[in-house]
């Protein structure tokens, strides 16, 4: 269809200040792997066509019937901060649809009913700001907090570090405001309802959370808010080994801690978080020296409530105690919120923060896509994590590992150089993981989401079965597939997203 | 066509770790206009997978250069180094702003920003010709590198009066270039710039210097300190010059009990900090102990504060190509301020002061501003 048709028709809809059609704004600004390809093969160009930043639902219902009608794809785009290529545009006339500008404001905090109703531009940073000088949070905080919006943690069920004490954004999505692909409008679960309870009906809320864009548009979204928690303490567990450390996770379990974090952290990425303390220290950022020891499995540690006095010591009782007495781990606490601020800060870093314990920037880099994510039952974690060493050993990757343990999410990143060789290899490799993660019983993805770059394995973790009910639902709300598409594995997969046929080098 | 544009963007992995603090993101919350959209940009055109633009401009140029980016980076992107080196890309191909061509070309003819005749530098010092004549062009030790705003611009001429006026009081000695000052190359700097003409302005205000016996040059203006501290030094190597703003002095003279302030001034207080001076040149403590040294004064810190704190929308040359968004950032700051129950914005920077100065005048905000040095001379007794 001719650009210059629907160009004109967007700024009928939005007024030409909220459409371009100007690379600085179509050229993709948040995918790694895709900036990368696109430097390395000549013929990768991945713009959207179209950007349009709306301001109200109105604009939203007239630009999704318009596109229906004449199958033009439409992206959903909050703050871009997926790992997964979830906004990344594939097919030619893409209108990206950005809520950043305009669409960012708190409709509603309701301290009476706990709850509040946010825009889907919404930054989870600012929200939980405002949340807080009412003494409440949103406690579904995942890795990208510093940037992520709520509309983008909606549709792609963000999950982070916490999420095994507090639950995921979907766990606190009590209703929604959808635009349908067919311009129709409907509201799902408890919107804007303080009710705390519901069965009614099929549970369409959970439908559109994690549908990565593919199935609708949210406007309005309903959050469960809770209050602060009151104390927290942090420490950190350096244990000589990896078994020690594994051990010592089962049995702290076993105490029943208010834990808010439990995170493992390989040797590696305890580098980084001493890399990240260096580089803050030295520019002011931070008031002291900070180091974690280096050590072969070591535990991060949050604890809360009204207890945690009680806790730490119950703690301290069990790593000091007789069970570890022949390998017996360090503790180190910290009880100042600055210095805990600090710590969780350098940890949160550490995954983004990789790339700068590479060599010096000398091409394209990606982090290997299909492997960043993944999640085991909690007690095989040692078991992957042995073959899964064994396996990058054989590759000659050296992945960084770091997760969320009580919950078997683990984050195995390597970031790599983009060469056509290297991408041959990346491919065996990603599969030669999964299929240990597979067999583990395991997922491709435990909160990143599938975006663009797992699709590929996702009939091999559901089935053909699954797969088809997931094709239907997507037909029947998306029957033009406008919404998305070349995502979530529902339809055809493109060649890029299996890294194939990516044409001639630049 | 530099390898400075496309080294940090394979560097950059996208994480948006840089968008909270992103002075001119948060006026205007476009993607296109973030510090990874910035890299991104660079980095194409490098590759020459996109071309150039009203918008490409607007992007690079508006950029304040306030490098809270740089800071919050968890790769150790240098988001500023790419945007000057791009900067320089776009001048290359003849596509800079209106206001940048401006600029440069004032530069070249007049030797300082404003076209104005380069003789004249000194008419900031009439009210006090007779402490200042006897001091130009003298030789000494110590030397007051007075900048282009403050040598031409008359709501500035205050601060390099102040500065004279307390080094009198406290009997300190120092020469000036007077009308052999040029402009130190700021705005080259900012460019990305570093070679051909720039070159002749650092030679030459060197050579001034030494010639004079200079070993030590003080400046009121952080950019001006920024240039002598790091960017002359990254050119002459053998410089035996210390470079110092005029705070570090002033807070010594104080410590040493060889100024004091003693008149009152009860307000609530806000230190601006300049971007320069703070973030890049890492002075932070130095003002503040002027205003804690101040009677009556309760020093108000924000939430953001010290490497944190906002930048005011008036440097990286955003004022110059961009000069209502510029107002507009300052405008929000200020705002901000007023709402934490400040009474008055303090800074130690000719631009932060100039340009916040535009938005409480244009906007009748309701909060006073004062230039530190001008500050410290009405309360000595």
């Amino acid at each position: 269809m001719d650009k210059d048709k629907i160009y004109e028709k967007l700024v009928n809809i939005c007024g030409k200040e909220d459409v371009s059609n100007d690379d600085v704004d179509l050229i993709v600004t948040g995918d790694w792997i895709a900036k990368g390809l696109a430097a390395l093969y000549k013929d990768i160009n991945l713009k959207a066509s179209f950007l349009v930043t709306p301001k109200n639902k109105d604009e939203i219902i007239e630009i999704v019937k318009y596109a229906n009608e004449n199958k033009i794809p439409i992206i959903p785009r909050a703050a871009n901060t997926s790992y997964g290529g979830q906004v990344i545009p594939i097919y030619d006339n893409t209108i990206m649809m950005d809520f950043g500008r305009h669409m960012n404001k708190i409709l509603e905090i309701n301290e009476e009913e706990d709850y509040c109703v946010v825009e889907p531009g919404v930054e989870f940073w600012y929200l939980q700001k405002e949340l807080g000088k009412k003494n409440l949070f949103f406690p579904a905080e995942p890795g990208s907090a510093f940037a992520c919006m709520i509309g983008g943690m909606v549709g792609n069920n963000a999950s982070g570090a916490t999420s095994f004490r507090f639950g995921t954004t979907g766990d606190y999505t009590k209703g929604l405001e959808v635009v349908l692909a067919s311009g129709k409008v409907i509201k799902t679960g408890q919107h804007r309802s303080g009710t705390e309870k519901s069965v009614t009906g099929y549970d369409l809320t959970s439908l559109f959370v994690g549908s990565e864009g593919t199935l609708g548009i949210f406007t309005e979204i309903t959050i469960k808010i809770q209050r602060i928690p009151k104390n927290e303490i942090s420490a950190v567990a350096s244990f000589g080994d990896l078994d020690s450390c594994f051990k010592a996770i089962e049995m702290i379990k076993d105490l029943e801690l208010d834990l808010a974090l439990l995170e493992y952290a390989d040797e590696m990425t305890l580098d980084g978080m001493n890399k990240n303390f260096k580089i803050l220290l030295k520019k002011g950022l931070i008031p002291k020296k900070m180091k974690v020891p280096k050590k072969a499995g070591t535990l991060l540690i949050k604890i809360i409530g009204k207890n945690y006095k009680s806790d730490l010591a119950a703690l301290k009782n069990l790593l000091e105690g007789e069970e570890f007495k022949d390998n017996q781990p360090k503790l180190e606490v910290l009880e100042g919120s600055i210095d805990q601020e600090i710590l969780w800060n350098a940890r949160h870093n550490a995954g983004p923060g990789l790339a700068r314990s590479m060599s010096p920037p000398v091409g394209p880099r990606m982090f290997i896509p299909a492997i960043l994510d993944i999640a085991v039952p909690p007690k095989k974690i040692p078991e992957f994590l042995k073959q899964a060493k064994e396996m990058s050993e054989s590759f000659g990757f050296l992945p960084v590992t770091f997760g969320h343990v009580m919950d078997g999410n683990v984050h195995l990143i390597s970031a790599q150089n983009i060469t056509e060789e290297n991408l041959a290899k990346v491919k065996e490799f990603q599969k030669k993981i999964l299929d240990i993660v597979f067999s583990l019983g395991g997922t491709i993805t435990a909160e990143h989401g599938v975006g663009l770059w797992k699709q590929q394995f996702l009939e091999q973790e559901l089935g053909k079965d699954a797969m088809d009910v997931m094709r239907l639902i997507k037909h029947s709300l998306d029957p033009n597939n406008i919404l998305n598409p070349g995502k979530m594995g529902v339809g055809e997969i493109p060649d890029i997203a299996k890294f194939e046929n990516l044409g001639a080098l630049s | 066509m530099s390898e400075e544009m496309i080294k940090y963007y394979y560097l950059c992995n996208n994480c948006g770790s840089c968008r909270q603090q992103c002075t001119i993101l948060r006026t205007d919350i476009l993607e296109g206009f973030s510090p990874r959209s910035r890299m991104t940009i660079a980095g194409n055109l490098y590759l020459n997978k996109i071309g150039i633009t009203e918008k490409t401009k607007d992007v690079i140029f508006s950029c304040t250069l306030c490098g809270i980016c740089d800071n919050s980076c968890p790769s150790g992107v240098d988001v500023t180094e790419t945007i000057k080196a791009t900067r320089k890309y776009l001048i290359d191909k003849g596509a800079g702003p209106e206001g940048i061509s401006k600029l440069i070309d004032s530069i070249i003819a007049e030797k300082n920003i404003f076209s104005l005749d380069n003789e004249d530098r000194i008419e900031w010092s009439s009210e006090i010709e007779e402490l200042v004549k006897p001091h130009v062009k003298k030789q000494a030790e110590l030397a007051i590198f007075v900048g282009c705003q403050e040598s031409f611009k008359g709501s500035l001429y205050n601060i390099p009066d102040s500065l004279v006026r307390i080094f009198n009081k406290a009997g300190i000695d120092f020469t000036l270039l007077g009308d052999d000052e040029w402009c130190c190359g700021r705005p080259y700097f900012l460019l990305g710039l570093k070679e051909g003409k720039v070159t002749e302005l650092i030679k030459y205000n060197i050579e001034k210097m030494k010639a004079l016996g200079v070993k030590k040059i003080v400046t009121t203006c952080p950019g001006c300190y920024e240039s002598w501290k790091v960017d002359y030094k990254k050119f002459d190597k053998e410089m035996d010059i210390e470079i110092v703003h005029s705070s570090e002095i002033l807070a010594q003279l104080v410590k040493e009990g060889k100024i004091k302030p003693i008149k009152e001034i009860r307000k609530k207080v806000v230190f601006q900090d300049p971007c320069e001076l703070g973030r890049q040149g890492g002075i932070y403590d130095a003002p503040r102990d002027i205003l804690k040294s101040m009677p009556g004064i309760e020093l108000i810190e924000l939430e953001r504060e010290k490497a944190d704190a906002y930048c005011c929308g008036g440097g990286g040359l955003c004022k110059a190509a961009y000069p209502e968004k510029a107002i507009k950032i300052a405008s929000d700051v200020v705002d901000k301020y007023i709402e934490a129950g400040c009474e008055l914005i303090v800074t130690s920077c000719p631009a932060c002061f100039d340009n916040l100065f535009t938005a409480i005048d244009e906007n009748k905000k309701d909060i006073k501003l004062l230039d530190i040095h001008e500050m410290l001379v009405e309360l000595l007794d």
